[in-house]
């Protein structure tokens, strides 16, 4: 594609207008956009979470009751016209529960995600550009955190700080940033023998505004879809732990929680199981279709 | 070669000693013992005596040294959650379960895994290899206990089928393996799928494998001879290091299908502090874990002799 310089545009309005609009400069955004809309999974799997995301953080507008009520007489209803999704055992509407818990879900996610991004990206830049003693050390640092079972320092770290959304948003940032940091610190090797970057340093510029305006945002798409694809990880991170009881506590809905507490009331209330059951796998599914567009969209040489 | 493998080792073994030492330290160092209970408070001399009694007196490297010390012997002390048994007894208890299950999973996922692979990549862009890739995303996206569910929910409260759940005996009974063993194995067989069709494409497109086509072998000698064994190199790669992790059980699998397999030891032994037993998982898991590392890639120079050790 032609960058836009001042000779360019004059050469294309000299040209008949049909020749023209072909010609046209589309920047970076417009080429990945227009790859992206190509990928009908990808597509599709925006469409499910924007879905998700409205009704779930729209919920105190939209859900058909209050995230708390219950009414006690309408306890273990199947779903009916009145109860899209049925009641719970102690009689709480099933879809209000379901769109907080997809809240909830997202929440986490999105919040582990953030922590874990802060943890790995700068280890990763400094493990990179330093080099020598310092990247030894953050290696083998990843090298113990990925022996060391996830789940079990998960469950430690929850019996020790208590379970509860915060605790839950730590516990898995701070068990995923491992990706995060060898991909930076892999974006790193390679951008650090690219010419422009030798350019800025003979031209004297800091190791710190090289590594923050220079190899930051080369970086960028691999760590964009590296994100995004971390953020199913930690959806399911979130409802596995509390599927085991020990994540998010009542009254705040959980989906895994509701999976999990369904398991005893199964064969009589199959809505229980089947509807948060449908809503994680419905999350993870469209995040994951995300990242693989994004992933085509974003970095079209890898794959 | 040896040299390479004893390096290896010799990292293997830092590695083991930084998580022993940091599961060590970080299970002393957080409030709560396994000695203070609430209900029932003991005596300060009592305390002491338990302490004594269970090793846990002293400065905490002593502790430490001590601990490693009889544990590279063999004896991991006593599980507090069951003092009349050792944790080498408790473990070899639970643990023949979580393998029963995860036999025959790793089975079902390197067989189907493979088929459904080639089949994906011999049909490459047919109906059937949409099929088989919407599977694989399903098995890869979807976690187990949801899966588990939507078994139990259709072959147990819908068909009545199977059991939702439960084990009968040491072993259990066959249809109590059915569904736990499906919802296990979805992942890893989807794994192995997406990988033997993504090599196997690739290979397809090899120089050799246009010769040996053109020398007029049949299809199938092409696909068994030339292109198969290079093809399923991946595969023993990518489920290797997938079996110490099904051989020490998921967590999520016994819960779901209430089998007491190690599982339920993860949770119950951080909640009750039972230092000894967190110590003897973590070891058992890590350790499986850094063996099957070393063999992927000891293996992986066999199958592949291009690929040469310390590079």
């Amino acid at each position: 594609m032609e960058p836009t310089s001042p000779q360019s545009l004059s050469s294309a309005a000299a040209m008949p207008t049909a020749l023209r609009t072909e010609t046209r400069t589309r920047s970076n955004f417009a080429m990945a956009s227009r790859r992206f809309a190509k990928h009908k999974l990808a597509v599709g799997g925006l469409v499910l979470i924007v879905a998700m995301a409205i009704a779930g953080f729209g919920a105190p507008l939209l859900a058909p009751s209050g995230i708390n009520d219950a009414s006690i007489l309408d306890s273990n209803k199947q779903p009916d016209r009145e109860y899209w999704f049925g009641t719970d055992t102690i009689g709480r509407d099933y879809l209000t529960r379901i769109m907080y818990g997809v809240r909830t879900s997202f929440t986490v996610a999105f919040a582990a995600v953030a922590v874990a991004c802060l943890i790995g990206v700068p280890l990763g830049l400094i493990s990179g550009l330093r080099g020598g003693f310092i990247d030894f050390v953050i290696q083998r640092m990843t090298e113990i955190v990925t022996a060391f079972p996830g789940i079990l320092f998960a469950i430690f770290l929850l019996t020790i700080r208590g379970s509860g959304q915060e605790n839950v948003i730590l516990v898995i940032g701070l068990t995923s940033w491992i990706t995060l940091c060898r991909l930076t610190r892999a974006q790193v090797l390679t951008l650090r023998e690219q010419e422009y970057v030798t350019a800025a340093r003979a031209l004297g510029a800091t190791e710190r505004s090289i590594a923050v305006k220079h190899m930051l945002p080369n970086a960028l798409a691999p760590l964009i879809v590296a994100i995004t694809l971390a953020i199913p990880t930690a959806i399911f991170a979130e409802a596995g732990l509390s599927f085991l009881g020990i994540g998010i506590n009542e009254p705040t809905p959980s989906l895994g929680k509701m999976v999990g507490d369904s398991a005893q009331f199964i064969q009589i209330n199959w809505h229980l199981g089947l509807f948060p059951s449908l809503a994680i796998a419905a999350a993870m599914l469209g995040f994951t279709f995300v990242g693989d567009g994004l992933r085509d969209a974003l970095d079209p040489r890898s794959n | 070669m040896l040299r390479y493998i004893l390096g290896r080792i010799a990292g293997l073994a830092f590695v083991l000693f930084a998580v022993s030492v940091i599961t060590f330290t970080l299970m002393r160092s957080v409030p709560g013992g396994p000695f203070d209970l609430g209900e029932q408070p003991v005596s300060a001399s009592t305390q002491r005596a338990l302490e004594e009694k269970y090793g846990l007196g002293g400065p905490i490297w002593e502790q430490y040294l001590r601990y490693m010390g009889n544990a590279l012997q063999g004896d991991f002390g006593v599980p507090f959650q069951a003092p009349n048994l050792t944790v080498t007894e408790l473990i070899m208890d639970a643990w023949p379960v979580t393998v029963a299950i995860g036999i025959p999973t790793i089975l079902v996922a390197y067989i189907f895994g493979t088929i459904l692979g080639v089949i994906a990549a011999v049909k490459q862009n047919s109906v059937l290899d949409y099929v088989v890739s919407f599977f694989a995303t399903l098995g890869l996206v979807v976690p187990s206990f949801v899966i588990a569910i939507w078994l139990i929910l259709i072959f147990s409260v819908q068909l009545k089928w199977l059991p939702a759940g439960g084990w009968t005996g040491d072993f259990g009974r066959p249809q109590e393996y059915i569904l736990p063993v499906i919802a296990y194995s979805l992942t890893p067989t989807a794994l192995v799928a997406r990988y033997t069709r993504a090599s196997l494409v690739e290979t397809l497109r090899a120089d050799y494998v246009r010769t040996a086509r053109a020398k007029g072998l049949a299809e199938r000698f092409v696909l068994l001879r030339h292109a198969g064994r290079n093809a399923l190199i991946p595969c023993v790669t990518v489920l290797l290091p997938e079996i110490p992790n099904i051989l020490t059980g998921s967590i999520f699998i016994e819960a779901a299908f209430r089998i007491p397999g190690l599982g339920r030891f993860f949770v119950t032994s951080t909640f009750t502090r039972d230092y000894p037993m967190i110590m003897a998982l973590v070891l058992l898991i890590a350790t499986l874990w850094g063996i099957t590392y070393l063999l992927t890639d000891i293996l992986y120079t066999f199958l592949d002799p291009r690929i040469r050790f310390g590079n």
